[in-house]
């Protein structure tokens, strides 16, 4: 089957990525609590201000039962000590390129952010060049024409299926 | 009478246009490493969504067979499966390719799909309209068994850990209850904010859990080159025998365990892979370029998915996360897959029964000439493909609703779908749930509204509590793994 990439392999690595396993495996718990908690609150609220509505108790009550069930089933979870051992979920924290998606992602939030004031276009001409620029590691003549010729392409493209994008700075499409 | 009267709608040249332009993409799509059955899928909606009805609904069809061909061949070639499907193909379609059997595994793979699809297809115009019937009988009280059983069935599949499954499944519920209530009309999960009034869309939320998720998930993964050069085609009679029967066997189980909630292409996959290794006189073959490994793993791939879509058509319920776009795709016209599908929309859904034969003989005579083509496309670095589809996918989020807000959407649960793969938790459950939850909610309170002793005079509704209750225990018995054991 398909080798995992092995990025970190010094003990002081290990050490780090086991804490970090550890910080995650917490973090999926807390995420977990909040959005129970959350949907209890929420239910409650219903509840108790809404009362001339009908239909309400049912409505915040189902959201205080899901919220109640994710709280004991995350619970229940964190008493088992999750699912993987800590010396697994070290391994695989390991064996994965953690910066690469991160980055990746960190640029992909900054594009949705230009495209409104720029436009779909211009910002997804800036997100391919960088993108083939830094982790394509791409000339910069092939980097251009890829670029531009995906972004007037699928421009082009959306124009003619009726997908009005923003158009942001240019005239175009 | 009526699968003729389908049939000759299909055969009509803008129909039958339809599902060649659904094959091709869903095979394009399905090539590309990191992209699966699902992805692509959610990926194309948005496009196709400008199509009228029933073509929409054929080529979405068509791109999901589409799209799990592709990923074979990937999974085969390159050994990069597309989905968790294709990884039982990888296992001796792999072995064949680097053993200069890429063209008898590639062969083997296509003709299994075909046979399993035609008879899939078959079984789905006879059994689909008997549990249409059936499901006429049902009362709220009944879908309220049958919603709870999907959600279980599903959890209970999803994984080695039921508990991780069902927290899944209930925040997906809890996803889908954010916007306004449908019953009181109140908001709900908002916060005081506009935009969540809106809620989740269910096409931004695949999208980025199954398009965005799986290019982060596959960022970290190198595929291997591919170096091997396709000669013959065809296998050998002795290998076209094998392959045969594991055909015929996968098909068979599959399109039985493919009515049940949560048992996706996946994992009948696995299930009549092992079933083939635990028959064999020669075990020690698979995972050594085995062809009934592949055989057995591509039939199953396709029977399963043409058993998934009986629920679907049937009764409403969505076994996948696909189907649940296939639900989606229905609704976006303002038709209701169910009881009274048969009867309210009889020429569409005859005519997509009948897609599904054209189809798979168009993929047939599509993929095996075609396999140089798609080898090429399999080569182009990732590091070209990875933001072509991250824009593709923002943009089809977008053209939901033509709101950012979905575009922020799919983003957020492109990084929740990433995280989740990579600390694993299911992603299946979660858009089972965002799906089926409002059904178990409105039916859940339709009961109470009546009287909960309504339960006790619905025996279906405690049949299929038992049921649940059954699948659980199998599945915690016969945990059916990722990994093959040697």
């Amino acid at each position: 089957m398909q080798d995992s990439v092995t990025e970190f392999t010094s003990p002081g690595d290990s050490q780090s990525t086991y804490s970090a396993a550890t910080l995650l495996s917490s973090a999926d718990m807390l995420l977990l609590f909040l959005v129970g908690f959350a949907g209890i609150v929420d239910g409650l609220r219903i509840i108790l201000t809404k009362t001339d509505t009908v239909g309400s108790t049912s409505a915040g009550g189902w959201l205080v039962l899901l919220g109640a069930l994710l709280g004991i089933g995350t619970f229940k979870l964190a008493m088992q000590g999750g699912i993987q051992s800590e010396q697994e979920m070290a391994k695989a924290e390991i064996q994965r390129q953690l910066w690469l998606p991160v980055t990746v992602l960190a640029m992909l939030l900054i594009y949705i952010v230009l495209i409104t004031p720029l436009g779909y276009t211009l910002a997804t001409l800036l997100f391919m060049a960088i993108y083939l620029r830094v982790f394509g590691k791409y000339g910069v003549l092939k980097v251009a024409t890829i670029s531009i010729a995906f972004a007037l392409g699928s421009s082009w493209l959306w124009a003619a299926l009726d997908m009005m994008l923003p158009q942001g700075i240019l005239p175009w499409p | 009478m009526d699968l003729l009267n389908g049939l000759m709608t299909v055969l009509t040249p803008e129909y039958l246009g339809y599902s060649f332009i659904g094959c091709l993409l869903g095979t394009l799509v399905g090539v590309l490493p990191g992209v699966g059955a699902a992805s692509a899928v959610a990926i194309l909606f948005p496009f196709v969504a400008v199509l009228p009805p029933a073509g929409m609904i054929i080529t979405m069809a068509a791109i999901y067979y589409g799209a799990q061909y592709g990923g074979s061949t990937t999974a085969i070639l390159v050994n990069v499966p597309g989905e968790v499907s294709s990884m039982v193909t990888a296992i001796d379609g792999y072995e064949m390719t680097k053993q200069g059997r890429a063209g008898p595994a590639l062969a083997m793979a296509a003709i299994a799909s075909f046979i399993a699809g035609i008879v899939g297809a078959i079984m789905v115009s006879f059994v689909g309209p008997s549990v249409a019937r059936l499901a006429l009988l049902f009362g709220p009280a009944e879908y309220l068994g049958l919603g709870l059983f999907s959600l279980t069935a599903i959890a209970a599949l999803a994984g080695s850990s039921l508990t991780r499954a069902i927290l899944v499944t209930l925040f997906g519920m809890m996803m889908a209850s954010v916007g306004f209530d449908d019953s009181s009309g109140l908001p709900r999960l908002t916060f005081g904010t506009t935009a969540l009034l809106q809620g989740f869309d269910l096409v931004p939320v695949m999208i980025g859990l199954f398009g965005i998720g799986e290019v982060l998930a596959s960022l970290s993964e190198k595929s291997s080159p591919v170096t091997t050069k396709i000669t013959k085609l065809m296998p050998a009679r002795s290998e076209m025998s094998a392959g045969l029967g594991a055909t015929g066997r996968a098909t068979g189980i599959c399109l039985i365990l493919g009515l049940l909630p949560g048992m996706m292409p996946s994992i009948g996959s696995f299930i009549s892979y092992s079933v083939e290794r635990y028959r064999s006189r020669t075990p020690q073959r698979f995972g050594r370029g085995a062809i009934e490994g592949v055989a057995a793993s591509e039939a199953a791939n396709n029977a399963t998915a043409m058993a998934n879509l009986i629920p679907l058509l049937g009764l409403g319920i969505p076994t996948g996360p696909t189907m649940a776009l296939m639900l989606a795709a229905f609704t976006m016209y303002g038709i209701v897959p169910g009881p009274l599908l048969f009867t309210q929309q009889g020429p569409l859904v005859w005519a997509l029964i009948a897609s599904f034969f054209v189809g798979n003989v168009i993929l047939l005579i599509l993929n095996l000439p075609l396999v140089g083509l798609w080898v090429r496309l399999a080569t182009i670095p990732y590091a070209i493909l990875a933001p072509i589809i991250l824009v593709i996918c923002l943009v089809g989020a977008y053209s939901t609703r033509n709101t950012m807000f979905d575009v922020w959407v799919c983003a957020l649960f492109g990084m929740l779908g990433w995280i989740m793969r990579t600390r694993g938790w299911p992603l299946a459950p979660l858009v089972i749930a965002f799906v089926l939850g409002p059904m178990i909610e409105r039916a859940g309170r339709q009961v109470i509204a009546v009287s909960p002793d309504l339960l006790l005079y619905r025996p279906a509704f405690w049949f299929f509590i038992a049921l649940g209750v059954v699948v659980v225990w199998l599945s915690r018995r016969y945990t059916v793994r990722g990994e093959l054991a040697d």
